[in-house]
């Protein structure tokens, strides 16, 4: 059995498995996937609350529910793609107790981790016993030892939007130091046992942006994907955020400077399945799959916005309403 | 020797005697009461609202919101389903907000508003959206119901409050109830049911019955299912598994389990020296006071394995010096549901069993060898697939009253009491099952299963009552439905007409034989020869059972594949080739009602190009018609109604609704007159619910339990009335003085009892002798299915948009709910072809698709929009006119989707199920 505590105190708040609305805890929790005692963040203050960031930008406390994330007017007006997927992923049972934080730390979804049959790297073990086989769910960018593709689209959304994550006691750091290169076997990102995810803090919308979410999945909905990008484009801006494909969230640089050539997106692609360590039969086609996606949403966001130097005198522009997530609908 | 049983053996191959058994001594038990205390937090009160109501709990620890609520607080119209979050049967609403209470911590409780599907309705006045269920028929086996209502009861409130009386779409519903899963499939009439609510249909009471006779039960939460039963003092039951593919148990120690507190028993399932086939062979059981402490107890026990070699996919079983899974006189578990013949072993593959038509050696092969042929040739495979019926497996044994009780979700509860008294050495009285109400079977709960045998026999080595329920991974791991592989030639002559069918079919049932589905092609297209052999290709997986039509869908699948590709080849209508070759009368009129439909008609043509392409794809079904000619039905006249009983189950194919329908039709009355009971092995015998035969069975034997008491009933009560010329009829005891109805009746006849029979059709059977009971009809049923999918070729997802199903079995005992199955078996048909694979990891063989999110059954979103027809002509020499549907209706429903794949895009599919990888792969080559 494990011990649970619910300290009141920020500090007190580390040494062990950190549980906010425990969708991931208490799932891995009754699968024997649950080594340290849990602490409970319901009484520990300040991690809730959306609101505004020195400088312009948002703050979103770790503890803010995905519903909530989803309906928030500002984060719709500004940054639509990140309520776009807190809206649209999981499905509404998990969205209206999960949280933004359990979301960026959630341990993997490998079925092989989720298994009480198997033991990897992840669940204590040596090895990864997924890595020799074809799934349609491994990830094929992997460079690390896991092969499962990370769990997190909101850290796609984080990484589009350069956001910053707040850890105490190390303070504002980049999304992409919160996750590694991923080849650390045994974690999802590289929160130590004596810190604590407090926020994000997005910064302002660019003049001229837009951004947008999109899923490529088998089931209509409440689905994990097998490509997933989160796109944010400005004049003379791209950032492509990519899921499925890589063992952390990660962005692909050269589809965002395919973008902004306007070039085909095909031979970007190409270019990373040539080289990609963990292809197999059936995680080849995520590399067609990621380039349509990728023209899925630009072609919803109306297009590449031309990067003509936006006059300085102009208000920014005001983000497209956010459609609900599609998923396969024409 | 295993335990021989009615349907053969039991189905671990270990399962022989009970080697160990042990109790804990006094004292340690004693130590166990007073478990250690958690080194956490102490436990701290919370005060919480329940349904209304202040309440002050004490949770555990690691209590979660669902355990308080079914445990601790006895609310148990909440279930538990895949533990995950990923099936909704658990939701409960928080503050308002539905939450999937099985990972929602009790402890988060404090303060909040907590509301369970008990508190929906007012007294007897149901919540509209209780209301749309029940009378749209939303429902079937009822286990996922209270989620789905709950969930759908907040949505209502927030929709009504936003939107007001207006219709939700069908997307907005979908997205609302995105987070539930209902293996029956319901989902056509849940989403009539929630948008007629919102739209205000459903605002006041009405005084119709709803099509289902216990659906108030269900959409209130308050039918009890094995799971929910609970006895005084009942000890949780665990089982011990393999952690290999292939072993030999060398040493089994069960008595460090015994020294953690809590452990009431242990009972060794496999002696040393046993070999184990598959990852989660059964191996011991024990009892604890929770199931907590019961997995501590499994972390105890020692035991000690030599490891062997194991063969696990279907290639390597195949290999050339693969490890053999069965050794010479082997006991080897059945997966079909009847007896196989005898056959030959080469190493794994067992066969072939020839199902020849014809039978002229060579005849086939050499027909199929004319220059002139035109030949289509490839091989088919499906993977195995898990019948992931939301209430697992679950049984509660205690011995009693000098006999033995169990509570057991099953199938066959007559079948099942006459299996316990065998096996336990009980005469047939001493033995009492009781199964209310099934939470989904589709053919997993037909047989007697080793967790069954377990749990008794726990039970009785603690002397307590014992519950036995496996969790998500242990279901998925023994509700398994075979592989299989068609190597098939199909041809025709030039002008059309057939030339021949060649078969070699393979059967991956894992560590069992019997997996066939040679059959299915004698049932279409009746031509003089074909030739059909079939194999079992055994390995280490864990053995396969039958599930809703077993070798249905995969031969099919390829047949019908097949029967496409020949039209096409020959530049034949596919409608057409079909009608040359199978004279089936019944068939053809349903043939004609496709020729008339919108969405054959107007079909989209081949050769489109854009990103989304749509088509329309045909496939046949047929199925046997299976009778259990020992049913019977027990009418008897009490409190002023008729009850009418049978040993029977109502597993959501209707059994209850079947018999009270039947029962009014017969006397002319209101379905309120009746009062069904069901599941109790001590009621008069009831057919199984396994190969279509409950309807087939029950109807002619109410009938016939009907006709003789309405005729004891016109005599005796005509005498008590003084009425003359007193005869039964149509309402009632018709008199020289009128009609007294049956209520009036009823009302001062005497207490009376009859028992109808299921007596033999006026035709011949198929066969002239009953196996276990069971009869083959000399019918088929037909069905056509139509399916229109939207392929997306860039990203390779397949949606079905609409299916048509045509059926002819004769005479529709309720058509509404005959409806709701049919739209069931095409919604298992579409996760068939779309998105379900049973996954082992291929050198281990563990299972990597262990829970509702790796093993994947369809959501509400991927429901089409279903029509169904019936044509009722053509089996009124049947007794009851009309034959069973279930798994007719279930077997084309993936070959008419891959076929409508094929007409979008020109590519055939040759493996299910057609994930992304694979359609995108295939329609890019």
């Amino acid at each position: 059995m494990s011990d649970v505590r619910h300290p009141t105190l920020r500090a007190q708040a580390i040494w062990g498995e950190r549980r906010a609305g425990g969708t991931d805890v208490m799932d891995r929790l009754h699968h024997g996937r649950i080594a340290a005692p849990i602490v409970d963040l319901r009484d520990v203050p300040g991690l809730d609350g959306v609101g505004p960031a020195p400088g312009g930008g948002l703050r979103v406390g770790s503890a803010v529910r995905l519903a909530e994330l989803a309906a928030d007017e500002r984060v719709r007006a500004g940054w639509p793609a990140l309520a776009d997927a807190a809206g649209g992923l999981a499905n509404p049972q998990i969205r209206n107790v999960a949280t933004f934080g359990g979301s960026l730390l959630q341990r993997t979804r490998c079925a092989w981790f989720r298994s009480p049959d198997f033991r990897c790297y992840k669940a204590g073990g040596t090895g990864c016993p997924a890595a020799g086989v074809d799934h349609p769910w491994h990830a094929p960018l992997s460079t690390g030892p896991c092969v499962a593709p990370h769990p997190s689209t909101l850290a796609l959304a984080l990484l589009a939007f350069d956001a910053k994550v707040e850890i105490e006691p190390r303070g504002l750091i980049e999304v992409a130091a919160l996750y590694g290169d991923g080849m650390a076997a045994g974690a999802e990102h590289t929160v130590t046992e004596e810190e604590l995810l407090v926020a994000a803090i997005l910064p302002p919308p660019r003049p001229g942006a837009v951004s947008g979410w999109f899923r490529v999945a088998s089931r209509g909905r409440a689905e994990w994907p097998l490509v997933e990008v989160i796109l944010h484009l400005a004049p003379g801006f791209a950032r492509v955020a990519v899921g499925g494909m890589h063992s952390v969230p990660a962005r692909v640089p050269e589809l965002e400077a395919a973008l902004l050539a306007g070039a085909p997106l095909d031979p970007v692609v190409a270019t990373l399945a040539a080289s990609a360590p963990h292809a197999s039969t059936s995680t080849r086609t995520k590399f067609p799959q990621l380039a349509r996606a990728v023209e899925i949403v630009v072609a919803r966001l109306g297009g590449v916005p031309a990067a003509l130097p936006a006059p300085s005198f102009a208000p920014p522009a005001v983000p497209a309403p956010a459609t609900p997530a599609p998923r396969g609908r024409r | 020797m295993p335990h021989a049983t009615r349907r053969g053996f039991l189905r671990s191959v270990l399962g022989a005697t009970a080697a160990v058994a042990l109790v804990p001594e006094a004292a340690s038990a004693a130590a166990g009461a007073a478990a250690a205390a958690p080194a956490g937090d102490p436990p701290a009160s919370l005060d919480l609202w329940v349904n209304g109501k202040a309440v002050r709990v004490t949770p555990g620890p690691t209590e979660t919101t669902l355990e308080l609520v079914r445990e601790r607080l006895g609310l148990t119209g909440t279930k538990h389903g895949c533990g995950h979050g990923a099936c909704g049967a658990c939701t409960v609403l928080v503050d308002g907000a539905s939450v999937a209470s099985c990972l929602h911590p009790a402890s988060h409780l404090g303060g909040r508003h907590l509301e369970t599907v008990e508190t929906f309705a007012d007294g007897a006045k149901l919540h509209p959206m209780q209301r749309a269920f029940a009378a749209e028929d939303a429902l079937q086996c009822g286990y996922c119901t209270p989620g789905f209502v709950t969930e759908a009861v907040a949505f209502f409130a927030r929709w009504r409050a936003e939107k007001g009386r207006v219709a939700p779409s069908r997307d907005e519903v979908a997205g609302a109830l995105a987070g539930h899963l209902c293996r029956c499939g319901a989902y056509g009439a849940i989403y009539a049911a929630v948008q007629a609510a919102c739209a205000g249909q459903y605002d006041e009471d009405s005084a119709v019955a709803p099509p289902r006779v216990e659906a108030v039960e269900k959409v209130t939460g308050r039918a009890r299912y094995t799971v929910d039963v609970r006895l005084e003092g009942q000890l949780e039951g665990v089982l011990f598994r393999s952690p290999h593919a292939s072993a030999i148990l060398r040493r089994l120690d069960l008595a460090p389990a015994l020294k953690v507190p809590g452990v009431r028993g242990a009972v060794a399932l496999a002696e040393v020296g046993a070999r184990a086939r598959f990852v989660g062979h059964e191996i011991a059981v024990l009892a604890a006071e929770s199931r907590e402490a019961a997995r501590a107890g499994l972390a105890a026990i020692v035991a000690e394995w030599e490891v062997l070699p194991a063969a696990i996919t279907l290639a390597a079983a195949r290999a050339p010096g693969a490890p053999v899974v069965f050794e010479p006189h082997a006991t080897m578990p059945l997966g079909a549901e009847l007896p196989t013949t005898p056959a030959k072993w080469s190493g794994n593959a067992r066969g072939p069993t020839d199902l020849s038509i014809g039978g002229r050696p060579g005849a086939v092969p050499r027909a199929l060898a004319d220059a002139s042929v035109v030949l289509v040739e490839d091989t088919w495979t499906t993977e195995p697939l898990c019948h992931t019926a939301l209430e697992p497996h679950a049984a509660l044994a205690m011995w009693q009253d000098n006999g033995l009780d169990v509570w057991l979700s099953t199938q066959a509860v007559t079948a099942m009491a006459d299996d316990l008294a065998e096996v336990f050495g009980l005469t047939r009285d001493r033995v009492r099952v009781h199964t209310e109400h099934v939470g989904g079977g589709f053919g997993a709960k037909a047989s007697f299963d080793i967790q069954i045998k377990a749990c008794v026999e726990i039970a009785k080595v603690t002397g307590r009552a014992v519950r036995l329920v496996l969790d998500r991974p242990g279901e998925l791991t023994v509700a398994i439905r075979a592989g299989q592989e068609a190597n098939l030639r199909v041809g025709a002559k030039a002008d059309g007409s057939p030339a021949g069918l060649d078969l070699e079919a393979y059967g991956h049932g894992g560590a069992c034989i019997g997996n066939s589905m040679g059959i299915l092609f004698r049932l279409l297209y009746p031509f003089a020869e074909k030739r059909l052999q079939e194999w079992d290709i055994a390995s280490n997986t864990p053995p396969t059972r039958p599930m809703r039509g077993p070798g249905g869908f995969p031969a099919l699948f390829a047949l019908e594949g097949a029967m496409d590709e020949l039209a096409t080849k020959l530049g034949k209508d596919t409608l057409a080739l079909r009608r040359g070759w199978d004279p089936n009368p019944v068939r053809n009129r349903l043939y004609d009602r496709v020729e008339a439909l919108p969405l054959w008609k107007d079909r989209p043509q081949s050769g489109q190009t854009g990103r989304f392409r749509r088509g329309v794809g045909l496939a046949n079904g047929a199925w046997m018609y299976f009778l259990q000619g020992n049913t019977e039905v027990q009418a008897e006249v009490a409190d002023g109604l008729i009850v009418l009983r049978t040993a029977a189950q109502d597993m959501g194919n209707g059994t209850r609704t079947v018999i009270a329908e039947t029962a009014a039709r017969v006397l002319g009355a209101d379905r309120s007159l009746f009062r069904v009971e069901l599941g109790e092995s001590s009621f008069p015998t009831g057919p199984m619910s396994a190969g279509s035969r409950t309807t087939a069975s029950i109807v002619p034997a109410v009938e016939d339990a009907l006709t003789q008491l309405a005729a004891d009933l016109a005599s005796r009560a005509g005498r008590a009335l003084g009425l003359q010329q007193a005869k039964a009829a149509p309402g009632g005891v018709a008199h020289a003085g009128g009609l007294a109805p049956w209520a009036d009746v009823l009302k001062v006849a005497p207490r009376m009892s009859r028992i109808g029979h299921r007596r033999h059709d006026h035709a011949p059977y198929f066969l002239p002798f009953a196996i276990a009971n069971l009869s083959i009809g000399n019918h088929l049923g037909v069905a056509v299915q139509v399916a229109e999918v939207e392929v997306d070729t860039w990203l390779g997802r397949v949606r079905v948009l609409r299916t048509w199903t045509g059926v002819g079995v004769g005479h529709i005992a309720v058509p509404r709910l005959a409806r709701s199955q049919v739209e069931g078996g095409v919604i298992q048909g579409v996760g068939a072809a779309l998105y379900e694979a049973r996954l082992v990891d291929p050198v281990t063989g563990g299972l990597v698709s262990a829970n509702l999110e790796d093993y994947r059954v369809p959501g509400i979103a991927d429901a089409p929009e279903m029509a169904v027809e019936f044509d009722e002509a053509g089996y009124e020499d049947v007794l009851g006119g009309g034959i069973g549907l279930s798994e007719l209706v279930a077997v084309p429903v993936a070959a008419s989707i891959a076929n409508a794949v094929r007409a979008a895009t020109g590519w055939a599919p040759r493996a299910l199920p057609l994930r992304p990888d694979r359609v995108l792969a295939g329609v890019s080559a």
